[in-house]
């Protein structure tokens, strides 16, 4: 797979989620926000919801690192693909918001 | 092209040629894929989407609608219109009588006077937002233009109440009440994480979601694709007769507007319909309904968190 540009590294990091989260249970997240607002609404969807994420971060993680984060640093949304794992976003992200 | 928020509704339109479906974005027809399945033609269009546009979080609002399995019980079906436009409300607790419930956040009382005030973060033709940032009970927002697409027997059948914007020039109208309004209902055998708070005694919706979630019946029924089958059910028992083209299902405050497919496939794709996704509602017959499914209490569920 090639990856010229951050829309590539960007691609890449829906595909692992959207793998994972149907691997554990969960649905595609392109169902819309209001869906998965509902979703939220349960506990147990949030702890798997959460595991899922983390494990596609640790997946997305060992990509980039492997074969485009040296090539290209990138400003992807939230940090993807810069120098920043990940995983340690989505931890920052969970600790703010209470997860 | 870049889109800098995500997670637009892109109105698409398919077809099959010979034993191949063809997809593609009705404004944008040279984004397009194709695939031996529609499943797989979709998942493509997603690809395609995303690579033209940034946007990986992309949804797809097909016309004519996605092709569906059967499922048993089911009569027939409504369309919700799923709002994404995204809102936070700045005087949550002013808009209902009893202020915010201390332990889950729902409105208690009724609504108040006051208008709705918003920050607008993505002014799609319809929206929502919560009434304590990401927590409470989530209202439902309209554009002007929606509401001109609705008929005047249709919008006489609901309170729309003018909405205060901090920003933008959209004019927006709060769904604050409905004389057609039905409930959620359980699906007999359906496992669902369904809570009740222990002060003010609201419980959050039945919503079937996750592998785990769905009866036997049903999931049996769609083949194991569990994650394509509809979130949310009502009962045939509960609509009115004759049933109107549009009504509200879910629970006030949390009105959610919902159509037959007939009066939606009218409005798809309609100017003043933008940022509307629409999810499946089934009917279905009340041997299939679970009418008391169980209850845990907020305080086991939750402790101290918010929904």
């Amino acid at each position: 797979m090639h990856f010229e540009t951050a829309v590539d590294i960007h691609r890449q990091f829906h595909y692992y989620m959207s793998a994972i989260l149907i691997a554990t249970g969960l649905e595609s997240p392109n169902r819309g926000e209001e869906f998965w607002e509902d979703r939220l609404q349960s506990p147990a969807s949030r702890d798997a919801l959460k595991r899922a994420m983390l494990r596609g971060a640790d997946e997305f993680d060992r990509w980039c690192a492997g074969r485009a984060r040296e090539r290209l640093p990138g400003t992807g949304r939230g940090g993807i693909g810069s120098e920043v794992s990940l995983r340690l976003v989505l931890e920052d992200y969970f600790r703010q918001n209470g997860w | 092209m870049v889109t800098t928020v995500e997670g637009r509704v892109f109105v698409c339109s398919w077809r099959k040629v010979g034993d191949r479906i063809q997809v593609w974005v009705r404004d944008l027809p040279k984004l397009r894929s194709e695939g031996a399945t529609f499943a797989e033609a979709d998942e493509a269009l997603w690809d395609v989407i995303c690579a033209a546009t940034g946007d990986g979080e992309n949804i797809h609002e097909y016309d004519p609608p996605a092709p569906v399995t059967r499922l048993p019980g089911v009569s027939s079906e409504l369309v919700l219109a799923g709002c994404e436009g995204l809102a936070f409300i700045t005087n949550g607790p002013d808009l209902f009588a009893g202020g915010l419930c201390p332990q889950c956040d729902h409105a208690r009382g009724q609504r108040t006077g006051q208008p709705l005030k918003l920050h607008v973060v993505r002014a799609d033709d319809a929206g929502r937002a919560k009434v304590k940032q990401y927590s409470g009970s989530r209202l439902k927002f309209f554009s002007e233009v929606f509401l001109s697409l609705l008929r005047p027997a249709e919008r006489a059948q609901f309170e729309f109440r003018s909405v205060e914007c901090d920003r933008g020039r959209k004019i927006f109208f709060e769904l604050a009440g409905s004389r057609v309004h039905v409930p959620l209902v359980a699906l007999r055998g359906a496992s669902l994480d369904l809570w009740v708070c222990d002060t003010c005694g609201w419980g959050n919706q039945p919503m079937h979601a996750g592998m785990g979630s769905f009866p036997a019946w049903l999931s049996d029924a769609a083949d194991g694709r569990w994650f394509e089958l509809p979130a949310w059910y009502v009962s045939a028992a509960g609509l009115p007769r004759p049933l109107p083209t549009c009504l509200t299902v879910g629970r006030a405050p949390e009105y959610a507007l919902c159509f037959t497919r007939r009066r939606w496939a009218e409005l798809v794709g309609e100017r003043g319909a933008r940022g509307i996704k629409s999810h499946r509602v089934p009917v279905v017959s009340s041997e299939y309904v679970d009418p008391d499914p169980p209850r845990r209490l907020h305080s086991e569920v939750w402790g101290q968190a918010r929904p």
